[in-house]
């Protein structure tokens, strides 16, 4: 276990770096901060990554549109989904468990599952966004998604993880709403999705970013490894959501290492 | 499936987010923050297997798998992700085209 590179900007000690003059609230200023603003941290969100996550989410709007109206949901109610719900998988269970006969009840406790992990990313993404304000904090809750928290958590600062999180977020968020709507649309004259293999895009672009992360800390490796085992071996035996919400349950393979460096420079708890 | 019931989810949604965001406080500190850290790679990477290996709720083998492994050489070789994008889908297509898919 290394101990942090000394002099870090934003990271020397348990509160998360401020940048600008926003001050904590209620939260003791914090300690000496050498260096911080002297020269400008850069995010590791790239322009093309976020060319990347906002395409993926095109074609996912796509495709699941194009899923629902053939379960037989009407147009406008599938494209309804799409722009307010902002959860695909949650989309696909009601509509999945609906037209296959299931009741209203089960298929609305199935899409509550499969997007209650999405509750569970937003606590991360909280620690990023301590003292901000209410307005701000509620709508970067209502856009919670995997890959912008992943990708925001990422980051060294604070700072720069809201940047990086409202980036992709903006992005990927336009790119689903015109993709479910544009599938509703045309989405008779496309051939099926699948035959074009993009029904990997976003689980692809979920393995590129759970990939690095799992290179840049032994520790989220474990995490990851463990949590795919759970996910796997459950999904047989219990509904669908549950896996994910068991999985998680891997993170606590992080009450075994040392106290984190502050604001969680790679995302994943610790480096080494 | 009718527009009540998806305005309800959505908000029900929302609802889960906002506890999220706004439970914890700031009360994550310490070892519990290397736990709250390692939550995101934990639901991303059930996500990964559950949709490479899954269909319905039931594990299946099926062209995904191809493809997503094709991905996974993408990514331990560093590439950019629009790459990764690139190889998933191709690969996975190319092996529809082939005729296998499950």
């Amino acid at each position: 276990m290394s101990q942090p590179p000394a002099g870090r900007p934003g990271e020397q000690d348990g509160t998360p770096a401020r940048s600008g003059s926003g001050q904590a609230r209620g939260r003791p200023v914090p300690g000496p901060r050498a260096g911080t603003s002297a020269r400008a941290e850069r995010a590791v969100l790239a322009r093309g990554d976020v060319f990347a996550f906002s395409a993926s989410f095109f074609v996912a709007g796509i495709s699941t549109s194009i899923v629902l109206i053939n379960f037989g949901v009407e147009p406008w109610v599938v494209a309804l989904a799409g722009t307010i719900m902002f959860s695909a998988t949650g989309e696909l269970a009601l509509a999945g468990v609906l037209a296959g006969g299931g009741s209203l009840g089960s298929a609305v406790a199935s899409a509550l599952l499969v997007s209650a992990r999405f509750g569970l990313l937003a606590i991360p993404l909280s620690t990023r966004f301590v003292g901000r304000g209410r307005l701000e904090r509620m709508v970067a809750a209502y856009m919670v998604v995997d890959p912008s928290v992943v990708m925001a958590m990422k980051e060294r600062t604070p700072a720069l993880a809201r940047q990086t999180y409202w980036r992709l977020s903006g992005g990927m968020c336009a790119a689903w709403v015109i993709g479910s709507v544009a599938g509703v649309l045309i989405g008779s004259l496309v051939p099926n999705p699948r035959d074009w293999g993009m029904d990997v895009a976003f689980p692809a672009l979920l393995l590129a970013i759970t990939g690095t992360a799992m290179r840049a800390s032994r520790t989220a490796a474990l995490a990851a490894a463990t949590a795919a085992a759970i996910a796997l071996v459950l999904t047989p035996f219990v509904p669908a959501g549950i896996p994910v919400l068991c999985a998680v349950g891997a993170a606590l393979i992080g009450l075994r290492s040392a106290p984190p460096r502050p604001a969680g420079a790679n995302g994943t708890g610790e480096g080494s | 499936m009718t527009w009540p019931v998806v305005v309800g989810l959505t908000a029900a949604i929302f609802g889960m987010r906002l506890a999220g965001m706004f439970g914890a406080g700031n009360r994550i500190r310490g070892r519990l923050a290397n736990v709250v850290n390692l939550l995101p790679v934990a639901v991303v990477s059930a996500v990964v297997v559950l949709a490479t290996f899954t269909s319905a709720g039931q594990l299946t083998l099926d062209a995904r798998v191809v493809g997503m492994a094709a991905a996974s050489v993408a990514v331990l070789r560093r590439a950019p992700m629009a790459v990764v994008l690139i190889v998933a889908t191709a690969t996975t297509a190319a092996v529809r085209a082939l005729g296998w898919d499950g």
